[in-house]
């Protein structure tokens, strides 16, 4: 059925839109870069207004989408789609197309952040940060990309005022002897677009490191900037995300309570007691953009993030233990002998205080590094788990 | 040379050695390890309505 203009296609119920170019008929794409639909066959650019199709969606209600089973309108293919999946690339024959999902009315996105960063930009970006690293091994420097898909992910965006009395304490130093002091803090903030990932396939921890995202960049919803990449659909509600709202605006509180303390010279700042309050303003439903690229090193496969606005990489590489152990048994042969030198020959009455400031400072170095370990370990196990490598794989 | 010293000189050196291979291996694979701060979400900071220093605890009850 067509509905007269000559480069839209519809199915006989209005859905399932392949955007075609009016020059050449190919599938049009979202461009990042001129923020237009683009023609990859012709060159061709073409505004949404120019297009004129948006009001071609069936919406019953403004902030509601009616969504129906999908059908690659290029090739005629029926596709295995997840519940959770708005748009997709398909399968079979690889156009872009738009795709709302099996559920009858669901919540439209409110806004969204459409993609900055282009898929080679993403991947060259990795590049550079791949082969500055000191301990990636060389295969993983001349990764292939296994899988690279731009997605839009969920979030919910909480607006929020947060208020709280609070009696601390924190130790000073004076001399060698500590003091401990309480402090009195009074103060409040309002949260604006506080963004929590509304996604239960993604793991909090990837999306947080994504963030932040310039909330400012936050345009109303258009279906169009969906076209040529994935999304998905929020199966967490927000109601479900308010207790990790309030958690979350405590902690950035807090931290900001403490480190206003610490500005007195006071240290291992504590909370006595509080009397926090909030009070949660509104709640928005909206898509921002990430890269997922995934590669393979010893048949395992990583995948790193790149925030599809600012660029920031997100993940963690694997390493090679041999330089690690090299580097270490190194450091260790010319410290060891120096330091064990200096504890001999100090006379321990007039020397007290270097050899306590020098175990002291073995201490709190041993328990750093230990923290950095634990940090990688993490972050590659994250990288390296199966669930964010299906996340993009199931499109 | 004491024991004692040979073995704080260990520690010492197995302490220096593994924070700086961990601070740059953890420079060189960790990416992205940072999140949102405060200021991501708020149009300024905390806006404090009292502020004191060294106080007596026990005046504070809520």
């Amino acid at each position: 059925m067509d509905n007269g203009i000559p480069h839209m296609k519809y199915n006989a119920a209005g859905q399932g839109v392949t955007l075609h170019c009016p020059g050449c008929a190919a599938a049009l794409v979202y461009d990042p870069v001129s923020g237009k639909m683009l023609c990859e066959s012709c060159g061709s650019t073409y505004t949404t207004a120019e297009l004129e199709y948006e009001n071609r969606y069936r919406v019953d209600e403004d902030d509601v989408m009616e969504c129906n089973v999908y059908t690659c309108r290029s090739c005629g293919a029926e596709l295995n789609v997840s519940d959770n999946t708005c748009s997709t690339f398909c399968a079979f024959c690889g156009q872009p197309t738009v795709v709302f999902d099996r559920v009858a009315t669901m919540k439209k996105p409110q806004l969204i952040i459409p993609f900055e960063v282009t898929k080679e930009q993403a991947v060259a970006h990795l590049r550079v940060k791949v082969n500055d690293g000191k301990f990636v091994p060389k295969e993983v420097k001349e990764f292939s990309i296994d899988r690279v898909s731009g997605i839009y992910v969920p979030f919910w965006l909480f607006d929020m005022d947060y208020s709280d009395k609070q009696l601390l304490s924190g130790e000073v130093k004076s001399g060698k002897s500590t003091y401990t002091y309480y402090y009195y803090r009074e103060g409040e903030t309002n949260f604006s677009n506080m963004t929590l990932d509304a996604s239960r396939q993604l793991n909090d921890e990837s999306s947080r490191r994504l963030e932040p995202y310039t909330t400012q960049a936050l345009r109303p919803f258009k279906a169009d900037y969906l076209s040529g990449f994935y999304a998905d659909r929020y199966d967490v509600d927000s109601y479900e995300l308010q207790g990790s709202a309030v958690r979350r605006a405590a902690e950035l509180f807090n931290r900001e309570i403490e480190l206003d303390v610490e500005t007195t010279g006071a240290k291992k700042v504590k909370i006595i007691r509080h009397d926090p309050k909030f009070q949660i303003n509104g709640v928005k439903y909206a898509m921002l953009p990430a890269w997922f690229l995934t590669f393979r090193y010893k048949d395992v496969p990583y995948t790193m993030l790149v925030n599809g606005q600012t660029g920031k990489i997100v993940g963690g590489l694997p390493y090679e233990k041999t330089p690690l152990i090299l580097l270490f048994t190194l450091i260790f042969a010319i410290v060891a002998p120096i330091a064990a030198f200096i504890y001999n020959v100090v006379d321990l009455d007039d020397g007290k205080r270097l050899l306590g400031l020098m175990i002291a400072g073995s201490a709190i170095a041993f328990a750093k590094a230990v923290k950095n370990l634990k940090d990688v370990e993490k972050s590659r196990r994250l990288s390296s788990e199966a669930d964010i490598a299906n996340y993009s794989k199931n499109r | 040379m004491s024991v004692l010293a040979i073995i704080l000189g260990i520690f010492t050196g197995v302490s220096v050695a593994l924070f700086i291979v961990s601070d740059l291996l953890k420079r060189s694979n960790d990416l992205g390890n940072s999140e949102a701060k405060i200021y991501d979400f708020t149009d300024s900071y905390v806006h404090f309505s009292c502020r004191m220093n060294r106080v007596n605890k026990n005046e504070f009850y809520f």
